[in-house]
C-alpha cells in the first residue's frame, strides 16, 4: 500500500483508536482522556487537510479490499468526501472541547467519549465510503454508536427517546439495506463516481432503477429527518447538549443528507436522475418538510425543541438544492451542508450554555439573558441571523445560490418556498433575539444559576468553542470567495459533478 | 475379522480423522487427570491446556491449508467387517462446510473450557463438576464426527450419541428443574433419533446404499424417498428445536449449567441443522417442485417471528436467550428453499450464507450466554429488570453483550450481517423477494429484544459498585468471542473461500 491508500485509513483510525483507548481508560483519568481526545481530533484535521490539498491537485486517495465474494470495502477521498470529512473533523474538535467542559463532574465519561469517538469514526467512514456497501456499513454503525449517547443520562425520558430513535433509524436502515441489496442484485458492486454510474446500464433496468431510488431515498430520509419520517429528532433532544449539537450539525441528519447527495450525484448521476423524473418528487418532499417543520418550530416553547424543528427544516434545504437540476443549485445544496453545520452547532452550544449556566430550557426564561451572557447571546444572534439568511453571513450565501439555482432550473415554486421559509425562520428566531437583548430580566431571577467561571460569563470550555463556531459563520460568509472556503470547494465539486 | 482398510496410502487424510480422534483421546486423558488430581494437582490445568493447544493447532493448520489451496475434498472409507453380520462402511467426507464447522467447534469448545476454568476444583466458585470435562471432550469428538459424516449410519450414530451426551450434560445440574428439563429433552432426542433411524432404513431398503453421495446420484421423488426423507427431516427438526417442535428447548437451556448452555445453543443445535443441510443438498433437488421447500422456509419464518415475540416477553435472562436461539435457527431454515433455486453460483452463495449464519450465531450466542452468566453472578439474579446499573459498573460485559447483540440483529459490521447479506442476495438473485422481507423484518425483531437488555443496563442504578465481578479470564473469553463476530464481519473471505458446493466451483 502506498501512502495515498493509507491516508483514508489513518483518518478513520485517528478516532477509532481514540475510542478504543478511551473505552479501556479508568473512569477517573479525566486529563489523559481529554488529551487523547484533543490529540485525536487535531491529527484528524491535519490528515484531512493534507487530503483536501491533494484532492484539489487531482490526487486520489483510495484503500480497498474484498470483504465478501463480489463486494469490496472501499474508502476513497474525492471532492464530495472531503466536503463532509472537512466539516466533521473541524466540528468534532469544537464539540470535543465543549463536551469536556459540559460533562465535567458527571458520571460515565469513559463510555460517553468512547462512543463519541466511535460516532465520529462512523461519520468519517460515511464521508469516505467509496461504494454503497461501505456507506451502508458506516451508516448503520452510526446508528449503533449514537444510541448510547442519546440514552446517556439513563433517565426514563432518555431511554424512551432512544427507543423511538432506534425504531426509526433501524427501520430506515433495513429499508436502505433492501434497496442496496436490490441494486446489487441488478448491477453488482459499483463504486461511486463523479457524474454517476447507472446511466451506462442497460435501458431495460431503468424502470427498476426508479423504484430502487425511491427505496434508497426513504431509507436515507429517516436520518435526514424528512417529514413524515422526522419523529425521532425532536425527542432525541433529551441527550446532553454536545450530543444534540453533533447529531444536528454533523453526524446523523447530515449522514442522511450526504447519503442522498451520494445517491443522486455519484450513483445515479444528476442528469440521469433528472431524465428518470426522480428529482421533482424529491424536491416536493423537501419543500413540504421545510414548510411543515418551520410551522412546527413556531409552536415550540422549549428552546432545544424549537432548534430541533429548525434543523428538520434546514436539512431539507440541502435536499431541495439537490433536486434543483443545474450547477448553481448543486452549489447551494453543498455549501448549505457546511453552513448549516456551523450555524446549528453554534445555536446548540448556546442552548447548552444557557441551560448549564442559568438553568434555562424554556424560551420565555431567556428574557434579558443578553446582559448576563453577552458573548453567548451574540453567538446565538449570529446563528439566528445566519439561519434567516441575512447578508453577509453564511446562510445568505446558501440561500442566494439555492434561489438562483431554483430560477435557473425553472422551478420557481422552490424560490417561493425559500422566501416563505425565510419569513418563518425570522418569525421563530427574531422573538428569541428580541427577548435576549431588549426584554428586562425576569423578576424571579434565573431558574438555576451556577457560577462556572470567575472571569467570564460561563466556563471557558463552553464559551470559546461557541465563539469560535460563531466566527466561522461570519467567515464563511465574508470570505466566501477565498480558496478552500466552503463556497469555492462546493464550486469545485459541482464542476466535477457536471463534468464541466 | 475386523480390519481398517481405507485410503491408507493417502497420508493427508489422517489430519482430518484426527479431528475425531484428538478430542476422543482428550476425553480419556481428562478422565485420567480427574482421577489423579488429588496426587498431581498441577497435571490437570497443564494437561487440559496442552490438549486445547494441539486441537487449535490442528484445525488452524487445516484452515490455512484450505484457504491457500482450496479445500481438498477427501472421502475416507473405514470398513468394519465383524465375524457375523453385514460389513459396515463408515464414510467420512472432509469438505469446506465440514471444515468450517470443525473450526467453529474448536473456537467455541476452547472458549467454553477456558471460561469454565481449567482447574475445576481450585476455583472459588466451581462452575461445573469434574465430570464436565470428559463429557465436553466427548461432545466435541461426536460433533466432529457429525461434520465429517457422509453416510446415514455415521450420521445416525453421531446424532444419537450427541443427543445422549447433551442430555447427560444438562443433567449435570442437580436442581429438580434441570432434571425435569433433561428428561423432556431425552424424550425429544430419542424420538428424533428414532424417526431418523426409520427414515434411514426406508432409504436403505429402497436404494441399497447408505452413502449420501451415492444416494444423491440415484434419488428420485417417489413415495419411499419422500417418507424416508420426511421422517429424517422431522426427526432432526425435533432435535434442532425447529418451530413447532421447539417446546423442550427453553427449559433445557435455562436450567442447564452455564457452559452446557453455551455448548448446546452454539453447537449441538447446529449439528442437527447441519445434518438436515447435508440431506437437503442430497435429496432436496428431487423435491424442488413440491411444497416442501416452501414449507421448510415458512417454518423458518414463523420461528423467527414467534421466537422473537416470545423472547421479548421473557422476564428471565437465560430464557430470553433461549427463545432467541429458536428465532435464529429460523434464519438457517429460510436459506433452505433458496438452496434449490437458481444456478450453481447462486446456490453456493446461499450455502455460504447458511454456514456463515451458523458461525455467526454460534459465536454470538456463546458470548451472549457467557455474558448472561456474568450478569447473573453480578446481580445475583436471573431477572432482566435486575440489570439496572450494570452499564456503569460492568462496562466490558455490556460491551460484549452489545457486540454479540449486533451480530444477532444482523447489523453491520458483524458476521451476522455478512450471513444476512449472503442469504438476502440469494433471495434476490432467485427472485424470491418474500424471503428478503423475512430476513429484514427478522433483523428488526431481534433488535427489539436485544435492545431491551441494553436499555435496562443503561438505566442508572446504585452509585456504588455493588456487583460481584466475574474473573478477568471469564470476561475476556466472552469478549474475544464477541470480537470474533466483529472481525468475521469485516473479513469474510478467509472462511467463505473454504465453501464449495458438492461438484461446484471454488468460491471466487
Amino acid at each position: 500500500m502506498s501512502w495515498t491508500s493509507w491516508m483514508p485509513v489513518l483518518v478513520l483510525l485517528s478516532s477509532l483508536v481514540t475510542a478504543l483507548v478511551i473505552f479501556c481508560l479508568p473512569e477517573n483519568r479525566h486529563i489523559t482522556r481529554g488529551l487523547l481526545n484533543l490529540v485525536g481530533a487535531v491529527i484528524k484535521i491535519l490528515l484531512v487537510g493534507v487530503m483536501v490539498i491533494g484532492v484539489e491537485e487531482g490526487m486520489t486517495f483510495e484503500a480497498r479490499y474484498t470483504l465478501l465474494p463480489g463486494v469490496d470495502f472501499v474508502l476513497r477521498a474525492d471532492g464530495m468526501a472531503m466536503f463532509f470529512a472537512g466539516l466533521s473533523s473541524v466540528l468534532w474538535l469544537f464539540t470535543t472541547l465543549y463536551a469536556i467542559g459540559y460533562l465535567e463532574n458527571s458520571p460515565n465519561r469513559s463510555r460517553f467519549f468512547g462512543f463519541f469517538s466511535l460516532c465520529v469514526t462512523s461519520t468519517m467512514g460515511i464521508a469516505l465510503a467509496g461504494n454503497l456497501f461501505t456507506f451502508l456499513l458506516f451508516y448503520e454503525l452510526l446508528t449503533l454508536s449514537t444510541w448510547p449517547l442519546v440514552v446517556h443520562r439513563g433517565t426514563e425520558k432518555a431511554l424512551a427517546a432512544g427507543r423511538t430513535y432506534l425504531m426509526y433509524t433501524l427501520t430506515g436502515g433495513a429499508v436502505l439495506l433492501g434497496g442496496v441489496l436490490w441494486l446489487h442484485g441488478l448491477v453488482g458492486d459499483v463504486d461511486f463516481r463523479e457524474g454517476g454510474v447507472l446511466r451506462d446500464m442497460p435501458l431495460a433496468l431503468h424502470g427498476q432503477f426508479s423504484l430502487i431510488f425511491a427505496v434508497l431515498i426513504v431509507g436515507l430520509a429517516v436520518k435526514a429527518a424528512m417529514v413524515p419520517l422526522h419523529g425521532w429528532l425532536p425527542l432525541a433532544m433529551v441527550a446532553p447538549a454536545p450530543v444534540s449539537a453533533l447529531l444536528h450539525a454533523v453526524a446523523v441528519v447530515k449522514a442522511g443528507a450526504f447519503g442522498i447527495i451520494r445517491v443522486v450525484y455519484d450513483l445515479y448521476g444528476i442528469e440521469f436522475a433528472a431524465s428518470l423524473n426522480l428529482l421533482w418528487p424529491l424536491g416536493m418532499m423537501a419543500a413540504i418538510t421545510i414548510l411543515y417543520a418551520s410551522m412546527r418550530a413556531l409552536a415550540q416553547s422549549e428552546l432545544k425543541k424549537r432548534l430541533a424543528y429548525s434543523t428538520i427544516s434546514q436539512v431539507s434545504y440541502i435536499v431541495l438544492g439537490i433536486s434543483l437540476f443545474g450547477p448553481i443549485g448543486t452549489i447551494g445544496a453543498l455549501v448549505h451542508l457546511l453552513h448549516q453545520g456551523f450555524m446549528k452547532i453554534t445555536l446548540f452550544f448556546c442552548a447548552g450554555n444557557y441551560a448549564e449556566t442559568l438553568g434555562i430550557h424554556d424560551i420565555k426564561d431567556l428574557d434579558g439573558a443578553g446582559k448576563r451572557m453577552p458573548l453567548t447571546s451574540a453567538a446565538f444572534t449570529l446563528g439566528a441571523f445566519g439561519m434567516i439568511g441575512a447578508p453577509p453571513l453564511a446562510g445568505f450565501i446558501s440561500k442566494w445560490f439555492l434561489g438562483v439555482g431554483a430560477v435557473n432550473a425553472g422551478m420557481t415554486w422552490a424560490l417561493w418556498v425559500l422566501v416563505a421559509s425565510s419569513l418563518l425562520n425570522a418569525a421563530y428566531f427574531l422573538p428569541i433575539v428580541h427577548r435576549l437583548w431588549f426584554r428586562p430580566r425576569r423578576a424571579e431571577g434565573w431558574p438555576k444559576e451556577q457560577q462556572l467561571s470567575q472571569r467570564f460569563e460561563t466556563s471557558g470550555w463552553l464559551l470559546w468553542p461557541t465563539v469560535a463556531t460563531a466566527l466561522t459563520i461570519i467567515g464563511a460568509g465574508v470570505l466566501a470567495g477565498m480558496p478552500f472556503s466552503p463556497l469555492s470547494w462546493a464550486q469545485l465539486v459541482a464542476a466535477r459533478e457536471y463534468l464541466l | 475379522m475386523t480390519g481398517v482398510s481405507a485410503a491408507l496410502h493417502t497420508p493427508y487424510i489422517w489430519p482430518h480423522v484426527w479431528l475425531i480422534l484428538l478430542p476422543l483421546l482428550a476425553a480419556l486423558v481428562s478422565t485420567g487427570l480427574n482421577r489423579s488430581r488429588t496426587h498431581f494437582p498441577a497435571l490437570l490445568p497443564w494437561g487440559q491446556g496442552l490438549l486445547l493447544l494441539c486441537w487449535n493447532a490442528l484445525t488452524l493448520w487445516l484452515w490455512l491449508g484450505g484457504v491457500e489451496g482450496g479445500v481438498n475434498e477427501t472421502t475416507t472409507r473405514i470398513t468394519f467387517a465383524p465375524l457375523v453380520g453385514p460389513t459396515l462402511v463408515w464414510t467420512l467426507l472432509t469438505d469446506g462446510p465440514a471444515l468450517i464447522m470443525a473450526l467453529l467447534t474448536t473456537w467455541i469448545g476452547t472458549a467454553t473450557l477456558v471460561h469454565t476454568g481449567l482447574r475445576p476444583d481450585a476455583a472459588s466458585r466451581p462452575s461445573a463438576p469434574a465430570a464436565f470435562w470428559p463429557l465436553a471432550w466427548l461432545l466435541m469428538a461426536t460433533l466432529n464426527l457429525i461434520w465429517l459424516g457422509a453416510d446415514l449410519l455415521t450420521l445416525y450414530i453421531g446424532v444419537e450419541a450427541l443427543g445422549l451426551l447433551a442430555v447427560a450434560m444438562i443433567g449435570l445440574n442437580n436442581t429438580p428443574g434441570a432434571v425435569d428439563a433433561a428428561l423432556r429433552y431425552l424424550f425429544a432426542t430419542l424420538l428424533g433419533s428414532l424417526a431418523y433411524l426409520v427414515g434411514a432404513g426406508l432409504l436403505f431398503g429402497h436404494y441399497g446404499t447408505l452413502e449420501l453421495a451415492t444416494l444423491a446420484g440415484q434419488v428420485s421423488a417417489n413415495g419411499a424417498t419422500a417418507a424416508g426423507f420426511g421422517l429424517m427431516l422431522a426427526g432432526l427438526a425435533l432435535k434442532a428445536a425447529v418451530f413447532p417442535l421447539h417446546g423442550w428447548l427453553p427449559a433445557a437451556h435455562a436450567s442447564a449449567l452455564l457452559p452446557v448452555s453455551v455448548l448446546h445453543a452454539a453447537l449441538v443445535i447446529k449439528a442437527s441443522v447441519f445434518v438436515m443441510l447435508r440431506h437437503w443438498l442430497a435429496f432436496g433437488p428431487a423435491f424442488a417442485d413440491t411444497a416442501l421447500p416452501l414449507l421448510v422456509g415458512a417454518l423458518g419464518a414463523v420461528a423467527i417471528l414467534w421466537g422473537s415475540i416470545m423472547a421479548l416477553q421473557q422476564t428471565r435472562l437465560k430464557l430470553l436467550i433461549a427463545w432467541s436461539t429458536i428465532a435464529q435457527t429460523g434464519y438457517l431454515l429460510v436459506g433452505f428453499p433458496l438452496l434449490l433455486q437458481g444456478d450453481a453460483a447462486l446456490q453456493q452463495l446461499v450455502l455460504q450464507g447458511i454456514l456463515y449464519q451458523m458461525v455467526a450465531h454460534g459465536l454470538a450466542k456463546a458470548a451472549l450466554f457467557m455474558t448472561a452468566g456474568h450478569l447473573v453472578t453480578a446481580t445475583g439474579s436471573d431477572r432482566i429488570d435486575q440489570l439496572t446499573g450494570t452499564g456503569r459498573h460492568l462496562p466490558l460485559t455490556l460491551l460484549t453483550l452489545g457486540l454479540a447483540g449486533v451480530s444477532l440483529m444482523g447489523m453491520p459490521p458483524s458476521a451476522g450481517f455478512v450471513a444476512k447479506w449472503l442469504l438476502a442476495s440469494g433471495a434476490i438473485g432467485s427472485g424470491q423477494v418474500i424471503w428478503l422481507v423475512v430476513l429484514l423484518a427478522g433483523g428488526l425483531l431481534s433488535a427489539t429484544y436485544i435492545l431491551r437488555l441494553l436499555r435496562q443496563a443503561f438505566r442508572e442504578g446504585p452509585e456504588q459498585d455493588v456487583f460481584q465481578h466475574p474473573s478477568r479470564v471469564e470476561k475476556m473469553t466472552a469478549f474475544l468471542l464477541a470480537l470474533m463476530t466483529l472481525l468475521l464481519g469485516l473479513m469474510a473471505i478467509p472462511l467463505l473461500s473454504l465453501i464449495t458446493l458438492p461438484g461446484g466451483g471454488i468460491a471466487p
